[in-house]
Formats: structure tokens, C-alpha cells, sequence
């Protein structure tokens, strides 16, 4: 259990609370918070993403969408541009079902926006997986005690 | 629309650089020519979308939110919306986006195109909540594998569980064909380690670095040697 479950869960701040990472798979370099989230329709397996209140947009790794069946052509924009990192990037807006995992308390499921970008077949994507502010943070309660690396997410 | 393969037929790629990016921008503008010969038309309202283009070109957002206020959308075009939320979108102006998107769903009721930004649009919606179904010691025990083993995997998709490694690829199809359908549970991590080029990059010049000096040190060596040799 992390040390503040019990206020948060009981004050309706949050649901749920998790340990985050502090690395990003293969990026040792900087510092994270990174969170175990499942992508519906993908047999609730977790994938890793960052989150990053300075980041307006979720982006999606493309692959994970071409596995899985995510979304509805209703929840598909058409093609739109957006600049990743000083890269300008071609893609979709996608609307998904995510769920943040929780250690203790309850999993939290959210209807999400994602900027998912078009790839060719033989192209790799080299970037993680973002919750940004826009489409997902700005919808949710959440609270980092970085002490022991607790993540707190509740509704409002 | 193809949704298998996360693009739609006839879509691509692009990446580009700002400057073509905004030659784009503004040599696509579907008004441009209307635009111009706005001051003979009784089309009023094209000035401002011209503004609202050459506002996006010049990433000025304070101007786009004036003009986009400006423009009476009941007498536009639904793609001369759209087009201004694409810009909206680019330059990451979320909330304007969206309160377009949505002003757009209710001039424009059947127009699938605007039903569907502001479907992506919308704020997130917190769907429900349920009890944890994920074993908080199998999550805790993965993370101690990926700090401890990821480096080994850079640039592959791996799956986790419980902190036990059961598959690694380069692509993801092949990881799900390796680790089958029966080891994907809740328990179960999936994730593409990164293999960063600018870590890459230190590597190696660290190493011709150390060559390089390496290189050096034989050289000021022999030179030494033949000296004393003579």
C-alpha cells in the first residue's frame, strides 16, 4: 500500500495508486514517471507510458494500434499533422479506452484522445507512449509522492 | 477507410521540415484565391480565414483566437472549419480545437467529417472504475526486470510477467506469434524498448574517443622508441 492511500482514497480524490518507474525502457537517461496502462481490446496486457503534463496530445506507438482492435472508424479523425518533438509528423487522432492500473484501489478507465502516426511497413517508431494534458491529464485527478514513487488517479 | 493497417488508403507519411511545412501551409489554403478577390465579392468573411492562415504560418495563436472568433461559421464551408482546426491542431491549441470541433457538429449535423473531430476532440471521459485485476507483487517484480534487463533488449518489443521475460522481438506481430494468446493476461507487460540514437551516438564517440587516443598513445610510443633507438 502507499503511504497516503487510505486520506486520498477515502477523501474521493482518487481510486487508485500505483509505483511508477522512473525510466522510460531503453532511456536510462531521463527521468520519468512512467505508468502501466492497458489498451482495451488487447486482453488487458499493460504498456508503458509517460506521463507528461507538458505534452498537449497522447501519442500512441502505431504499432500497438495495428495490433490491437481499438478503436471504431466513427473515433477516427482524418488526417492531421502535429509536431512531435521538433518533427512534423502525419497521422490520426484516434478516441480509445485506456485503464491506469492500479497496485491498490480500483483501475481507472478512460475514454482517451491519441495522436497515433502513420508509419510505412518498414519504418520504425522509436519514441514512448505519452499521456498528455489534452484528451487525458486534463480530465482526471492525479497526485505524485515522490518519495516512494506513488501515483494517485481518481475522477472528478 | 482502412483501419487494420492505423492509416486510411492513399495516406503518407510525410516528414518535413518548418519552412515547407508553412510553404504548404499556406499554398494549400483552399480560400487563398477566394481571399483575394474578396474585396470585389460580397464574401466578407474571406479576409479573415486568409488572416487565420497567414496567422497558423506565422504560429501567432493570440491572432488565431481573435480572427476564429471573428468568422460566422453558419456561412462557411465545413472543410474551411476543418481546416482551421487542423491548424488548431498543429500548433497544439487543444481547447480552441475542440470548441470549433463542437460549433462545427452543430452547424454542420451531416457532415461526417465534423461529427468525427469532434468525437477525437472531445475532453477525456472517465468510463468507470473497477477493482485492480493486475497481482501488485507480478506488476512490482516486472519493473524490477525492465530496470535491471531492459538495456539488453534496445529497440525490441518485449512481454513481462511477473518478472519473467516471455518473449522478445523486433516486431510486434512476431512477439505475439512467439508468446501466443494464453500468456496475455493482466499480468502481462508489452513494451518496445527504445534504442536511442543520441545514446548510440555517445557510445560510439566515446569509443572512437578512447580509440583515438589509444592510437596516439602507440604512436607517441614508437616515436619514443625509435628515438632512443638512433
Amino acid at each position: 500500500m502507499a503511504k497516503y492511500d487510505s486520506i486520498l482514497f477515502n477523501s474521493g480524490f482518487a481510486v487508485g495508486s500505483t509505483v511508477y518507474d522512473d525510466h522510460y525502457p531503453g532511456d536510462d537517461e531521463q527521468n520519468r514517471i512512467v505508468l502501466n496502462v492497458a489498451l482495451e481490446g488487447q486482453k488487458g496486457t499493460a504498456v508503458k507510458m509517460i506521463v507528461d503534463s507538458g505534452a498537449p496530445w497522447c501519442i500512441l506507438n502505431p504499432r500497438l494500434l495495428e495490433e490491437g482492435n481499438l478503436v471504431s472508424e466513427v473515433n477516427y479523425s482524418h488526417t492531421t499533422k502535429l509536431n512531435i518533438r521538433g518533427e512534423i509528423r502525419w497521422g490520426h487522432l484516434i478516441r480509445a479506452n485506456v485503464i491506469l492500473k492500479a497496485m491498490n484501489g480500483e483501475n481507472l478507465k478512460v475514454e482517451a484522445t491519441f495522436f497515433v502516426p502513420f508509419m510505412e511497413s518498414d519504418e520504425v517508431w522509436n519514441y514512448p507512449n505519452f499521456l498528455g494534458l489534452g484528451g487525458f491529464l486534463d480530465r482526471i485527478r492525479y497526485a505524485v509522492d515522490a518519495s516512494e514513487n506513488a501515483f494517485y488517479f481518481g475522477r472528478f | 477507410m482502412c483501419l487494420s493497417g492505423g492509416r486510411p488508403t492513399g495516406d503518407r507519411k510525410m516528414s518535413l521540415n518548418y519552412s515547407e511545412v508553412e510553404e504548404l501551409t499556406l499554398n494549400e489554403a483552399p480560400w487563398r484565391e477566394a481571399a483575394r478577390q474578396a474585396e470585389t465579392s460580397t464574401d466578407k468573411q474571406a479576409p479573415l480565414l486568409l488572416a487565420i492562415e497567414e496567422a497558423a504560418a506565422r504560429k501567432d495563436r493570440s491572432a488565431i483566437i481573435t480572427l476564429a472568433k471573428q468568422v460566422d461559421w453558419r456561412s462557411r464551408r465545413p472543410d474551411e472549419l476543418i481546416r482551421v482546426i487542423q491548424s488548431c491542431i498543429f500548433l497544439d491549441m487543444v481547447l480552441l480545437a475542440r470548441e470549433l470541433a463542437d460549433e462545427g457538429r452543430r452547424l454542420f449535423p451531416n457532415d461526417k467529417r465534423m461529427e468525427q473531430w469532434a468525437i477525437v476532440l472531445a475532453p477525456a471521459k472517465i468510463i468507470g472504475t473497477r477493482p485492480a485485476s493486475a497481482n501488485a507483487k507480478s506488476l512490482k517484480a516486472s519493473q524490477r526486470w525492465f530496470k535491471n534487463n531492459s538495456s539488453q533488449y534496445k529497440g525490441q518489443w518485449v512481454a513481462v510477467r511477473a518478472g519473467e521475460l516471455l518473449g522478445a522481438a523486433s516486431k510486434l506481430k512476431d512477439l505475439h506469434e512467439q508468446i501466443g494468446q494464453g500468456q496475455r493476461n493482466s499480468n502481462t507487460i508489452i513494451v518496445k524498448v527504445l534504442f536511442l540514437w543520441q545514446n548510440s551516438m555517445q557510445f560510439f564517440s566515446t569509443a572512437a574517443l578512447q580509440s583515438a587516443q589509444s592510437i596516439m598513445m602507440i604512436i607517441i610510443y614508437m616515436m619514443t622508441n625509435r628515438t632512443e633507438s638512433y
